[in-house]
């Protein structure tokens, strides 16, 4: 199973903090935002008090009904803040959204179920075989969306993450 | 009464091939195949100083370099999930005579998990005192076999059905499995011998090599074994990786009890009119033969011994031709009891020495548990001496 290796991951950011701060058109290559998605599984741990609790870890052993927490982080490695920021994530076709596992900090989250058309839960629409329209599920979901409220201030992360259930 | 003897062989009653046509079941939902690779990439758009700018696409690195394809998918391969059923067919005993060889049960085994399996099968008796379809095991079965359907017909077949270990079963497939057992020639009307199969998961084409669940770290390069199976018959644990289920054999025989009687017929002073057993009066004995048990008696042959100090008489039955009377649920027969080493007239009975009277199967016919056959009476005369 391919995880995030934690050590070339500082590495990565280390090199990015040491290059400096970018302005918005300074590098042609380069955009504003770092974008990362990580795959991870909860475990539950039993500390020395015999305290147990749920930590994340790189997506270890993923079979049919387990869940996965994916994790989306939006770093502004510019001087300027990142305004109108919108995240999208499809789905992965074998996973379910797990219901009302979408969070992020200050964003409007709107799902879909065909990647074109987004609307909160209550407002999203399936037709079933018949051709009948109902209410959408969370199964039905394909396309997760973050509307950032707030601009990224250059040098701040934001946060997207979801929990899907392997089909 | 006289000594009687009786012997007799039990009829082999049809074995009873369970739920051998029934279809198999509806494939189960096992999910994603093992060694799929999951992928997710998302992308975001934003605006820098009012300027809306190229969107950028994640990595599991972090990618901040704009572009459609510029970013890389997280991804996970997906484990093998491992998870199986075993499941009687039939959901009845296998009827079975004493001393009968090669009697089947018949099983189903059920890959639920999500990639091809090779699976060990071992078959067992199961301690006396087990309950199975309202039966209570109180016996065992012998030399216990356990074979694969190969032409998944669900009938054994000894020549085709060779095969003891599952080489490979796709995910959500399903093959049946027999154990074959021999009934102890001991066995008992309604003695109940409870089975079990338990098939345990092997490498997928190595069933020699039993799987064994992945522990400690994730090697990124492999796809990790989990056992994900729940309990099933006999205490299997969950996630083992094994399954089982139980079946149950149910022995029938023939129970004959032989009841023999005897009337004075006519005596030399009185006649018929309450005739007395005085010398020269002739009496008539009457041998029952019944059968209390779950299966018909066939090849039953009755030996009766004359009483000393009397002879046997003949010529006393239809219309004063023949010796004997036999009386079944299908009429009444007779036949002549000539004193011989084997029947030389072929009518079914003859006395081996002249104070013995042998009636065989051929008059006596099957004795059935129940029904008009299920009494044979057999009527013969002597004379006191």
């Amino acid at each position: 199973m391919k995880t995030v290796d934690p050590a070339r991951l500082a590495l990565s950011c280390l090199a990015l903090l040491s290059a400096g701060a970018w302005a918005a058109d300074a590098d042609a290559r380069r955009g504003c935002i770092e974008l990362k998605t990580v795959a991870e599984t909860e475990v539950e741990t039993v500390d020395a008090q015999g305290q147990r609790s749920l930590k994340l870890v790189p997506a270890a052993t993923v079979v049919p009904g387990s869940q996965v927490v994916w994790t989306v982080t939006a770093a502004n490695v510019c001087d300027k803040p990142a305004d109108k920021v919108v995240i999208d994530n499809p789905i992965p076709a074998q996973m379910s959204f797990v219901p009302d596992s979408a969070v992020g900090a200050g964003a409007d989250i709107l799902f879909s179920t065909d990647g074109r058309q987004f609307a909160g839960p209550a407002a999203l629409v399936v037709r079933d075989a018949t051709g009948a329209v109902r209410p959408a599920r969370a199964a039905d979901y394909t396309h997760i969306r973050w509307s950032l409220r707030n601009p990224i201030a250059p040098g701040q992360v934001a946060m997207a993450r979801y929990r899907a259930e392997l089909k | 009464m006289n000594p009687l003897s009786l012997t007799m062989k039990r009829t082999a009653a049809a074995l009873l091939l369970l739920g051998s046509v029934a279809a198999l079941p509806e494939a189960y939902a096992v999910g994603t195949a093992a060694n799929t690779s999951i992928q997710n990439r998302a992308t975001i758009s934003y605006s820098v100083g009012g300027t809306a700018q190229t969107p950028i696409e994640s990595s599991p690195t972090g990618n901040s370099v704009p572009g459609v394809n510029a970013g890389t998918a997280t991804t996970f391969v997906v484990d093998n999930r491992v998870d199986l059923t075993v499941t009687e067919q039939g959901a009845a005993a296998t009827v079975v005579n004493p001393a009968q060889l090669a009697v089947v049960t018949t099983f189903l085994v059920t890959n639920t998990g999500n990639a091809a399996q090779a699976y060990q099968l071992t078959a067992a008796n199961v301690a006396a005192g087990a309950s199975l379809f309202s039966n209570t095991d109180n016996s065992d079965v012998a030399n216990l076999r356990v074979f694969v359907d190969a032409n998944a017909n669900g009938t054994y077949e000894a020549a085709t059905d060779t095969a003891t270990a599952i080489t490979t079963l796709a995910a959500d497939a399903g093959v049946r499995v027999f154990i074959v057992a021999d009934v102890p020639t001991t066995a008992t009307n309604l003695q109940f011998a409870n089975v079990r199969l338990t098939a345990a998961t092997a490498v997928n084409n190595t069933p020699a090599t039993l799987l064994t669940a992945s522990t400690g770290a994730d090697n990124p390069a492999t796809v990790e074994v989990v056992f994900a199976d729940g309990t099933s018959a006999g205490g299997d644990a969950a996630r083992n990786g094994r399954g089982a289920a139980d079946d149950q054999y149910a022995v029938q025989s023939a129970a004959l009890t032989v009841t023999k009687t005897s009337a004075v017929i006519r005596d030399p002073l009185n006649g018929t009119t309450d005739p007395k057993a005085i010398p020269l009066s002739v009496v008539e004995y009457r041998v029952t033969v019944a059968n209390t048990g779950s299966a018909a008696a066939s090849g039953v042959t009755l030996d009766d011994p004359i009483p000393a100090n009397t002879a046997f008489l003949q010529n006393e039955y239809s219309g004063a031709t023949r010796d004997v009377q036999v009386t079944t649920g299908t009429g009444t027969v007779f036949c002549i009891a000539e004193v011989a080493a084997t029947d030389t007239n072929g009518d079914g009975c003859f006395r081996p020495t002249a104070a013995t009277l042998r009636v065989l199967p051929s008059l006596i016919g099957t004795v059935a548990p129940s029904g008009p056959n299920s009494t044979v009476t057999v009527r013969f005369r002597v004379t006191i001496n």
